[in-house]
C-alpha cells in the first residue's frame, strides 16, 4: 500500500512538472498587462504615435498596437503600475480617445498573437 | 508655368515629443522639413523650399513653420482633422531677397480604407506668391497592420495661382510601414507628365 501511495504521489508530481514545462507562456501577474481600446486609431502613423508615446514611459517595457482591434497592449515592468487616469490622459494628449481599458490575465505575447490572428 | 507639389500635413501633428522628417522632390520643386510635435497638438518645423517654374521664375525660401491641430474628431473607425499652419523666414524670387511667409489650412477624414484631404497652401516671398489648392482621395486595396507594408492608392487634383497657374492631376502610390511613409507620384498637366517622390518619417 505504501508503494502504491508513493507511486501515485510520484506520478502526480511528474504530471505537474510536465504541465509546467509545456505551459511556457505563463500568465502574467494581474496588472502587468494593460489592454486599451482607442478611438481614432485608424492609420499607421496613428499607431506609431501611440506606440512611441507609451514606449517612452518608464513603467512600460513593451508596446504592441493592433489597428484592426483598435487595441494598444502594454507590458508593464515588474512592480510598476500605470494608473487609469494617467493612461487616459496620455491617450488624450496623443490625440485619441480612450474607449476602454482592461487588465487581462493572459500574457502579453499570448494576447498579441491572438490579436494578430483575429486581424487576419 | 505650373508648379506641382503635394503635402499631407495632417501627419505633421504627432504626439508630444515625436520628431518628424519630410522630404519631397519633383520636376519643379524640392522641399525638406524637419520638426517636432509638442503638447497641445502643435508642431514646429524648419523647412527649405525650392520651386522652379522652368520658365525662368523661381521661388526659394527657408521657413520656420508652426502647425496647429484646431480640431480632431475620433470615432471607433475613423478620424477627421482640421489643421492650420503658418511660417516665417527668408525667401528669394526674381533676384530679390526678403521676408517670406507661408500659410495653410487642411481638412481631412480617414478610416482604414479611405482617406480624403483638402488643403490650401500659400507661400509669399518678395515679388512672388504661390497659392495651391489640393484635393486628394486615397484607397487602401487591403488592410494591413502598421508593422506590415500598407499600400495606398491616391488620386490628386491640384490648382495653382500665383507664380504658376493651372491644373495638375495624377495618381500616386503610398507605402507605409511603421514610422515610414514613401510616396511615388505622377502629375499630369499642360506642361507634361512628371514623376515626383516623397518620404516622411517619425522618430
Amino acid at each position: 500500500m505504501k508503494k502504491l501511495f508513493a507511486l501515485i504521489i510520484t506520478s502526480l508530481c511528474l504530471i505537474c512538472q510536465a504541465d509546467e514545462k509545456t505551459n511556457t507562456d505563463t500568465p502574467s501577474q494581474p496588472g502587468t498587462v494593460v489592454q486599451l481600446t482607442v478611438d481614432g486609431l485608424v492609420c499607421n502613423f496613428c499607431a506609431t504615435n501611440i506606440s512611441k508615446t507609451f514606449s517612452k514611459l518608464p513603467e512600460v517595457s513593451e508596446v504592441y498596437v493592433n489597428l484592426a482591434a483598435k487595441a494598444v497592449l502594454l507590458q508593464l515592468k515588474e512592480g510598476k503600475k500605470l494608473p487609469e487616469d494617467q493612461t487616459k490622459q496620455i491617450v488624450t494628449d496623443a490625440g485619441f480617445n480612450l474607449r476602454g481599458i482592461s487588465y487581462p490575465k493572459d500574457s502579453f505575447n499570448s494576447i498579441k498573437e491572438n490579436l494578430k490572428k483575429s486581424a487576419k | 508655368m505650373l508648379i506641382t507639389s503635394v503635402t499631407l500635413t495632417a501627419q505633421m501633428i504627432s504626439a508630444p515629443g515625436i520628431n518628424f522628417l519630410r522630404a519631397e522632390y519633383g520636376h519643379t520643386f524640392s522641399y525638406t522639413e524637419i520638426g517636432r510635435s509638442f503638447t497641445g497638438f502643435r508642431s514646429v518645423g524648419f523647412g527649405g523650399y525650392s520651386f522652379n517654374t522652368g520658365e525662368g521664375k523661381s521661388i526659394e525660401a527657408e521657413v520656420a513653420i508652426v502647425n496647429q491641430l484646431l480640431k480632431r474628431w475620433n470615432t471607433e473607425d475613423s478620424q477627421a482633422n482640421i489643421v492650420i499652419g503658418g511660417g516665417v523666414g527668408r525667401g528669394r524670387s526674381g533676384g530679390r531677397e526678403g521676408w517670406a511667409g507661408t500659410a495653410s489650412v487642411l481638412a481631412d477624414w480617414e478610416n482604414r480604407r479611405w482617406h480624403i484631404m483638402l488643403q490650401e497652401q500659400a507661400v509669399f516671398v518678395p515679388s512672388a506668391s504661390r497659392l495651391v489648392s489640393t484635393l486628394m482621395g486615397g484607397w487602401a486595396p487591403y488592410l494591413a497592420e502598421y508593422d506590415e507594408w500598407a499600400p495606398w492608392i491616391y488620386y490628386t487634383v491640384q490648382h495653382e495661382n500665383g507664380a504658376g497657374v493651372g491644373f495638375a492631376h495624377g495618381p500616386s502610390l503610398i507605402l507605409m510601414h511603421e514610422d515610414l511613409l514613401i510616396e511615388l507620384r505622377v502629375m499630369i498637366s499642360d506642361h507634361g507628365t512628371h514623376a515626383e517622390a516623397g518620404i516622411r518619417s517619425l522618430f
